[in-house]
């Protein structure tokens, strides 16, 4: 059941964080005139429009499903049922209805269906004003669908007022690993159907500028759950929470080495016309996207953990510091 | 996209076997007292735990010698405390007793237990 939960916690990670962050590239880094396009320049940008809504519709359709699978181990976890009873209605009734993870749940799935009408609308709508704000909408409730995946996690169950701090910080952690981790597919994606040299590292510039607001949004927002949710050294090192964390902050490491490298040498190097700076960004940006999935997954057992600051540690090395 | 949710589906499956789940509210204390042997009988078993539970899953029963179950069935939560478990009992005769408890907490986990206690003569 376990491995059931991790890893549709893993798939709808990944997909809400991909929704969101494909926009977020949309809006902010590749069509940046996009709340006042008009035709032409749509037109021009048409082909990242139809992958935006091609990779936003797929995203949306994997993250419903696996928030139903999620819900499915969840009722079957909380009520120790077999999962096939535990889909009867009885206790999904019961889930939904009366634990804070079935509410929330029910939230998100309607925050899903309301995303899914606006891609819709953006897909059909002609150019214009109209569909600049169904843009904005939906950007607007991809973050509130991603956002709202703190109620699911460990800052909701903290003790108040520091509940509000945690959730606070939990929010701020997903929407910037989300702006950061979903937009480089499109990055990916971007690097290699480059049309100047010029327009793909103002692209370039403007996403690593992006980057480095995240990743400061993600440390501040890492050590305050860290705070909260480890509160030791002892606890980093002697908990099965504590090393996971371990993992995901190395990770996380190698993903900013890779993200210093793009912005003070090879982003440089691609603006003084240097086509092979190209390559080596596209192959960096490729390993951050992989090492992204990584932390994902590491998330994804991170959540059904017990935190290292609610457990006895166990010091696992031979000699301690005296 | 195909691939990537290969890649995906590739990496999320090392995580099946991540560490198992661990419990999450815990036994803080009871009364009766985890082990006690009390004078009086009491008119409630008192269980608080390290987090705030969800009434919907959260249940206890008390047991006799013989494996009975002696409570009144009406295991909830207090209305101003939603880490407190409490049952009502009618009045106990002296001998051991047992507590078993699931619960669930707020962050969707469950954890169990059980625990004796005995009534004095």
């Amino acid at each position: 059941m376990n491995a059931t939960i991790v890893a549709a916690r893993a798939v709808h990670f990944a997909s809400a964080i991909l929704l969101f962050g494909e926009m977020v590239f949309a809006l902010v880094i590749a069509n940046p005139s996009w709340r006042t396009a008009g035709p032409a320049l749509l037109g021009q940008s048409g082909m990242l429009h139809r992958r935006l809504m091609v990779v936003a519709g797929w995203s949306l359709a994997v993250s419903i499903l696996s928030s139903m699978v999620w819900l499915a181990g969840q009722a079957a976890a909380m009520s120790g049922v077999p999962l096939s009873q535990a889909l009867g209605s009885d206790t999904l009734g019961v889930v939904l209805a009366k634990t804070g993870f079935g509410r929330v749940w029910l939230l998100r799935f309607g925050m899903s269906i309301g995303l899914g009408g606006l891609l819709l609308a953006l897909w059909r709508a002609p150019a214009g004003a109209w569909k600049s704000r169904s843009a904005i909408g939906a950007i607007g409730v991809a973050a509130a669908y991603l956002g709202a995946l703190a109620w699911t996690g460990h800052a909701a169950a903290g003790k108040e007022p520091q509940r509000y701090l945690q959730l606070s910080s939990d929010l701020m952690h997903l929407l910037a690993a989300g702006a950061w981790l979903g937009g480089l597919p499109a990055l990916v994606s971007l690097l290699g159907r480059c049309e100047t040299l010029r327009s793909v590292s103002q692209a370039t510039r403007r996403f690593s500028m992006l980057g480095l607001i995240c990743v400061t949004a993600l440390l501040l927002s890492g050590i305050a759950n860290a705070w909260y949710l480890v509160g030791s050294v002892p606890a980093l090192v002697g908990t099965d929470y504590g090393r996971l964390l371990l993992a995901k902050v190395c990770v996380f490491v190698l993903m900013v080495s890779l993200a210093a490298v793009n912005r003070l040498s090879l982003t440089p190097r691609l603006e003084h016309g240097d086509s092979r700076a190209l390559s080596l960004l596209r192959r960096n940006a490729k390993v951050e996207f992989a090492a992204g999935f990584i932390v994902i997954g590491i998330v994804a057992a991170l959540g059904i953990t017990v935190p290292g600051a609610h457990q006895s540690t166990v010091w696992p090395f031979a000699h301690t510091l005296k | 996209m195909r691939r990537s949710l290969v890649l995906m589906l590739a990496v999320t499956w090392p995580l099946a076997y991540a560490p198992q789940v661990h419990a999450h509210a815990f036994l803080d204390h009871a009364t009766p007292a985890v082990g006690s042997a009390v004078r009086g009988p009491p008119a409630q078993i008192k269980l608080w735990f390290t987090e705030r539970l969800e009434p919907a899953f959260s249940t206890m029963q008390v047991l006799d010698r013989s494996g009975k179950r002696i409570d009144k069935g009406d295991p909830h939560l207090d209305d101003s405390d939603a880490a407190l478990l409490l049952v009502s009992v009618p009045q106990l005769a002296p001998g051991p007793y047992r507590v078993t408890w699931r619960v669930l907490s707020v962050d969707a986990h469950v954890t169990e237990g059980d625990f004796t206690f005995d009534v004095a003569p």
